[in-house]
């Protein structure tokens, strides 16, 4: 397979973002930021336009989530709330907002195939489910004993996982509100010192719904943490584990999100230490190479992943260059400026074609 | 012998003349007591005025750097903020990061600046410069904080060594805190909680036939000293007294009891706290605990919501034991880093080094308790109350512990040097 992928263009705002996401049908580009809001680039003018913001939230909104038919935004903030928004508005008010959806840090949000449902999750150690019409809760998923790092949902069936900070992925019996099975990714934690370090940071079904991937790191060290960024499949029927790739070096350390493109190959983003960022794309049907089938390394700490539904182009949330040091470093003016995270759009490397042939 | 501190805040030389004369003949006094002979340093008699105060320290190290945004001084909610929320303490008004609950409930028995500034943001500069007062250059290596009251004060009536460092990894003699003060005035360091090794009898020796063999290690020793310098054996005859001492102490290294465990948390900080409050309660006269892995460049946020709260329990418990004993009477406490964090949050989601604006918590002896100083602006980014250096807190300190940090000084061969930064003063909010 011969695929490769160049950065387009960077849409970046004054504030560092998360997990950019593209709008269902692939007019906007969405992130949560580090101070409370979200902010939306409109894809459809020439260069990236910044929209007006979807204010509302504290702390950082690291957990957003696009309804995969309707104009519905879910988002979830470090404080606990959480809120829907119809993202098309020029000035969007909430549709629904619960203030303390989880007792502090959100962390991740799915929604169910059909979108009649999402899921949450967060430092409480709690996973929930909400109805996405009116934000209704539905369940309250208690199994965990760390913070719950992510959720994600099967899509053959709407199946409910939810993975943590310890490594442990729990498929849960959401009639009984209760585990059903365990998925064990305690490779991705390691107790340093009196810090935890590591969980799982992302998970996503293949496309036939029968492996589950985690992405995390194999920890060598808490503090400035470092460890060797992975990726474990899980049989979904046996849970056992199938898979194991090693995307990187300590340096590299997370692997912080996980995608299928559509041609059929898994792609997976790193960060590590500052400025260190690779985007790479995995065949699992050959699984006997470690080589990835296409990898960029000049990007600087990719922390989210997402396809665009036209299918070609991805947008990867990074964090700037030399976002890092020791210090005061002040502008000209004496001002104190803070990091941004540029969203590259990647778009496919073709070959120009000749005029004429 | 306690020295009137000066109304100017800055000493003449009068009174340096004055203070060398004191101290120099303080010192001889000493030596011919039996008490000093140890190269002119001053604190035979300040040792003794200190005793019946039975001041001591507890200093908490937290090495590598606690973020001031995460923990003394939050910002919720604004650039660098980052995701904590900040909660409200026992003090109206005074809040703190969500991951210190236990903190926020005995806010009124502490004491708290945040407008620490300091000047180095490397860990090998920032380490020792912070840990020895930062002092003007005088051509002498000065000892760290913990080194300095061993020698101002002396190691009291306990027996035991005056400086203990309970610390994670390796245990033993750390000569290098001591500086120019010479090797005794080092810390005995107790290494993962174990009791330093060989502090048992060997078990073919009884009482008797161990005092046979201490009666001719004396008679073999006096031979030995009496043919050479006394600075020679000194190092080693306080060794093997601390070893003494030790022996004599065992208990101390006992199993601790569940419900202590408990209550300091199941951590390697838990456990080095409650050894640290037995070492105090045993008096000795400073005892650093010492927690290591805060040097979060890297995943900052989730680094600090599983160190925050196991600093919190531990640290808590320590300050209620010593409050309900009433300990805090007479035990200095401290809990610091070198520097802070930055508010930038960098591509690892972490924080870097940052001194220009973080915080200090201290409690007990000599402190105000309750009161909270200084301010760093809405983003965190930089101190807007007038700034304090760690040589303001080594004064602030020694006030704490009764000693006259502006009129006392070390003598090194006969040179006079001031035991902290003579560019600083007392910080006088924080004093009781």
């Amino acid at each position: 397979m011969d695929i490769k992928y160049k950065p387009h263009i960077a849409p970046s705002a004054d504030r560092q973002l998360f997990n950019a996401k593209f709008s269902h049908d692939g007019n906007l580009l969405i992130a949560g930021s580090y101070q409370g809001d979200i902010r939306r680039f409109d894809l459809t003018t020439e260069e990236p336009t910044e929209l007006s913001p979807i204010g509302g939230h504290h702390g950082w909104v690291q957990a957003i989530a696009v309804h995969p038919t309707e104009n519905i935004l879910i988002s979830g903030d470090s404080w606990g709330k959480l809120q829907a928004h119809d993202y098309t508005q020029p000035e969007p008010a909430p549709i629904w907002s619960i203030e303390q959806a989880h007792d502090g840090w959100l962390r991740s949000i799915a929604f169910s195939n059909d979108g009649q449902w999402l899921a949450t999750c967060g430092k409480d150690q709690v996973v929930r489910v909400f109805q996405t019409k009116n934000g209704k809760l539905q369940h309250e998923l208690k199994g965990h004993d760390a913070d719950v790092y992510h959720v994600s949902v099967r899509p053959l069936d709407n199946a409910l996982v939810s993975a943590d900070a310890l490594g442990k992925v729990i498929h849960w019996d959401m009639k009984k509100k209760s585990p059903l099975r365990e998925f064990d990714a305690s490779e991705t934690f390691l107790a340093h010192r009196l810090q935890d370090v590591g969980g799982v940071q992302c998970m996503i079904f293949s496309n036939d719904s029968g492996t589950l991937l985690v992405g995390g790191t194999r920890p060598k060290n808490g503090g400035t943490v470092q460890g060797i960024p992975i990726a474990i499949g899980f049989s979904w029927e046996s849970t056992e584990q199938t898979f194991l790739r090693e995307l990187g070096t300590t340096s590299d350390c997370y692997c912080e999100d996980l995608a299928f493109h559509p041609q059929g190959f898994l792609m997976a983003v790193t960060s590590g230490t500052p400025g260190t960022g690779k985007l790479q794309f995995i065949d699992l049907e050959k699984q006997d190479s470690e080589d990835p089938i296409f990898m960029l390394t000049n990007l600087s700490n990719c922390h989210s992943l997402d396809v665009h539904p036209d299918g070609k182009m991805i947008a990867v949330t990074t964090t700037v260059r030399g976002s890092n040091g020791n210090g005061r470093k002040v502008d000209a003016d004496g001002n104190y400026l803070g990091n941004t995270s540029p969203i590259q759009l990647l778009v496919p490397d073709v070959p120009e074609q000749p005029p004429n042939s | 012998m306690t020295m009137k501190p000066s109304t100017n805040s800055l000493c003449t030389p009068d009174e340096h003349q004055v203070s060398r004369r004191q101290l120099l003949g303080m010192t001889a006094a000493a030596g011919a007591l039996g008490l000093g002979g140890l190269g002119g340093l001053v604190n035979p008699l300040i040792a003794d005025d200190m005793k019946s105060k039975e001041k001591q320290v507890l200093f908490i190290w937290i090495d590598g750097g606690m973020s001031q945004l995460e923990s003394w001084d939050p910002k919720p909610n604004t650039q660098f903020g980052g995701p904590f929320r900040s909660i409200p303490t026992s003090i109206p008004g005074i809040h703190l990061s969500e991951l210190m609950p236990r903190t926020a409930s005995i806010m009124h028995k502490l004491a708290l600046d945040r407008g620490v500034s300091t000047f180095d943001n490397s860990h090998s500069a920032g380490v020792p410069r912070i840990n020895r007062g930062d002092p003007k250059d005088r051509g002498v290596v000065y000892p760290y904080f913990g080194s300095a009251v061993a020698n101002l004060m002396g190691p009291g009536d306990s027996g035991l060594p005056p400086y203990v460092w309970v610390k994670p990894g390796s245990g033993g003699f750390k000569y290098q805190d001591a500086g120019f003060l010479g090797p005794k005035y080092g810390a005995l360091a107790i290494g993962e909680g174990e009791a330093p090794p060989n502090i048992l009898l060997p078990g073919q020796f009884d009482d008797d036939s161990n005092n046979e063999r201490n009666a001719l290690r004396k008679f073999a020793n006096k031979q030995y000293k009496s043919q050479r310098p006394p600075t020679f054996s000194e190092a080693q005859d306080f060794v093997y007294d601390t070893a003494q001492a030790l022996m004599q102490r065992r208990s101390l290294f006992d199993d601790p009891d569940p419900a202590d465990v408990e209550r300091y948390g199941d951590t390697p900080l838990g456990r080095d706290m409650l050894i640290g409050r037995k070492m105090i309660e045993a008096g000795v006269r400073f005892v650093k605990v010492n927690s290591y892995g805060w040097d979060t460049h890297g995943d900052n946020f989730n680094g600090h919501a599983s160190l925050m709260p196991r600093f919190d329990q531990a640290f808590t418990a320590v300050v209620e034991d010593l409050d309900q004993r009433g300990m805090l009477d007479h035990v200095l406490v401290i809990a610091m880093s070198e520097f802070g964090r930055t508010p930038r949050i960098n591509g690892h989601i972490g924080r870097d080094h940052w001194p220009e604006a973080w915080s200090i918590a201290m409690t007990g002896t000599g402190i105000k308790q309750g009161a909270m100083i200084g301010e760093t602006n809405e983003q965190g980014t930089w101190v807007t109350s007038e700034p304090h250096d760690i040589g303001h807190f080594f004064h602030t300190w020694f006030n704490a512990l009764g000693i006259d940090s502006e009129h006392t000084e070390y003598i090194n061969d006969g040179q006079p040097l001031p035991i902290a930064n003579d560019d600083c003063t007392p910080i006088r909010e924080l004093l009781a």
